[in-house]
């Protein structure tokens, strides 16, 4: 039996389309969120639940203290695009992302501290989500 | 027949594989004109050059030979055409270049005068010498055959960076050809003055440490087509700098080189997100507080007077 007989055009389309995938999604999908709206969309129900503990960020008190504000304001954090480049990474949705994990970015990074800090301070004097990413466009765009 | 197709999978993998590993095994040899990527980012806008770099191998003369020829429309490189790219639109040596890639060819003459034909249609072999087409973007470059210094190696550079653009030079041997570029601004230090008069006026400075008992006073005028400021008593880093306005109400410290402040010079840097000034009226009262990149605020000032 020749190999053809077995591996036929569809069988070889498919290993070649797999390939492909496995190698495009990446940039694809920074590229299209490039193309996309700066800012993306608060997911409805979004909590923060995963935004790194006290406990994750080794007892630091200001990251905590910071940590903890961003928990609490999960659906105005989630509809901001950070401006470090991180955003452009696999997974990743919004400033929330920068927060969550025991390797959170934010624990490093002052771009998504300060965008964050920007975030919590105008929140609580009752800006809106529009007012907020104006401001971090300003400064950080 | 399941194992005949498993083979043939196999097989295909292992070809793709193979395909890959082609380009990493194909660029280790030795050339005899190596490649080069060279690039410079002026405000945001990247520039890259991506040439074989030829070298003179013994040769006392290269220009208006049988290497390259007067008249010739010739790639300042070897092997496939010089590429530049831009990933935003420039203006070179005067001349709109709009984003985007482009094969480099000049037309080379004994005189100081070239003129560069830049190609949207890149990657062609460093024989094809096009025509001069309609597609082709033509811009007048400067040659200059009498330079002390000599590159044995075709060697492209930025000698010269300002916040506006930049110079791009290709020498080889002595033979050097020298072009300029702007970039478009991203920001702006011009705020038309009608704009501009709600914010003028002196503004006592409050620290935002209180241990910190500096008293100055930061003075907003209108002068050049915008908002400049300067702090009382004189901060000798900031200087008078400008007010660039990045949002509504909102603006980043612009610092100038001292001597070019009021002759209409060049903002050389922007301090954002590190210098921030936001804006508000309260009680029929301009004030602001400054802040930085991590938010932490590091003075306020309220207006005393108009």
């Amino acid at each position: 039996m020749r190999p053809s007989d077995g591996f036929t055009r569809r069988s070889w389309i498919v290993v070649c389309l797999g390939a492909v995938a496995a190698v495009l999604p990446r940039p694809l999908r920074a590229q299209l969120a490039r193309l996309g709206s700066v800012h993306p969309t608060p997911r409805p129900g979004i909590t923060g639940g995963k935004v790194a503990t006290a406990e994750m960020l080794d007892g630091d008190k200001g990251l905590t203290e910071l940590f903890d504000k961003v928990r609490n304001i999960p659906q105005v954090v989630d509809g901001i695009r950070c401006h470090c480049g991180c955003a452009d990474l696999h997974g990743h949705y919004s400033l929330l992302t920068c927060y969550e994990g025991a390797n959170a970015m934010a624990r490093i990074c002052p771009i998504c501290q300060g965008e964050g800090r920007v975030a919590v301070r105008m929140a609580r004097s009752g800006k809106s989500l529009a007012d907020i990413r104006i401001a971090i466009d300003a400064q950080y765009g | 027949m399941r194992n005949a197709v498993v083979l043939g999978m196999l097989s295909a993998a292992l070809a793709l594989v193979q395909i890959a590993l082609i380009p990493s095994v194909a660029q280790a040899q030795i050339r005899a004109s190596e490649l080069q990527t060279i690039s410079q980012i002026v405000d945001g806008t990247k520039v890259t050059i991506t040439y074989s770099r030829p070298r003179l191998r013994g040769r006392d003369v290269v220009f208006g030979t049988r290497a390259v020829r007067w008249g010739e429309v010739w790639t300042p490189g070897a092997n496939y055409a010089t590429t530049l790219e831009v990933d935003r639109a420039i203006t070179l040596s005067g001349t709109p270049v709009p984003k985007g890639k482009y094969g480099v060819w000049m037309i080379v003459q004994p005189d100081s005068t070239w003129t560069m034909l830049l190609d949207p249609v890149w990657g062609l072999f460093h024989e094809a010498h096009p025509k001069p087409a309609d597609r082709h973007i033509k811009i007048t470059v400067r040659a200059d055959s009498s330079t002390n210094s000599s590159e044995d190696v075709l060697t492209f550079s930025f000698p010269s960076v300002t916040s506006r653009g930049a110079s791009i030079a290709m020498q080889w041997h002595r033979m050097r050809v020298t072009m300029d570029y702007t970039v478009e601004p991203t920001l702006t230090d011009l705020l038309p003055e009608a704009e501009a008069s709600r914010y003028l006026g002196r503004y006592p400075i409050k620290q935002a440490n209180a241990a910190d008992t500096t008293q100055s006073t930061l003075i907003i005028s209108y002068a050049n087509g915008g908002l400049k400021a300067r702090f009382e008593p004189e901060d000798t880093y900031m200087q008078t700098f400008a007010l660039m306005r990045v949002g509504p109400d909102i603006f980043a410290a612009g610092l100038y080189m001292a001597a070019e402040v009021f002759a209409a010079g060049e903002v050389y840097e922007v301090l954002r997100p590190d210098y921030m000034f936001t804006f508000v009226e309260v009680d029929g009262r301009m004030q602001f507080p400054v802040r930085g990149k991590n938010d932490w605020l590091y003075f306020s000032g309220r207006r005393t007077s108009p």
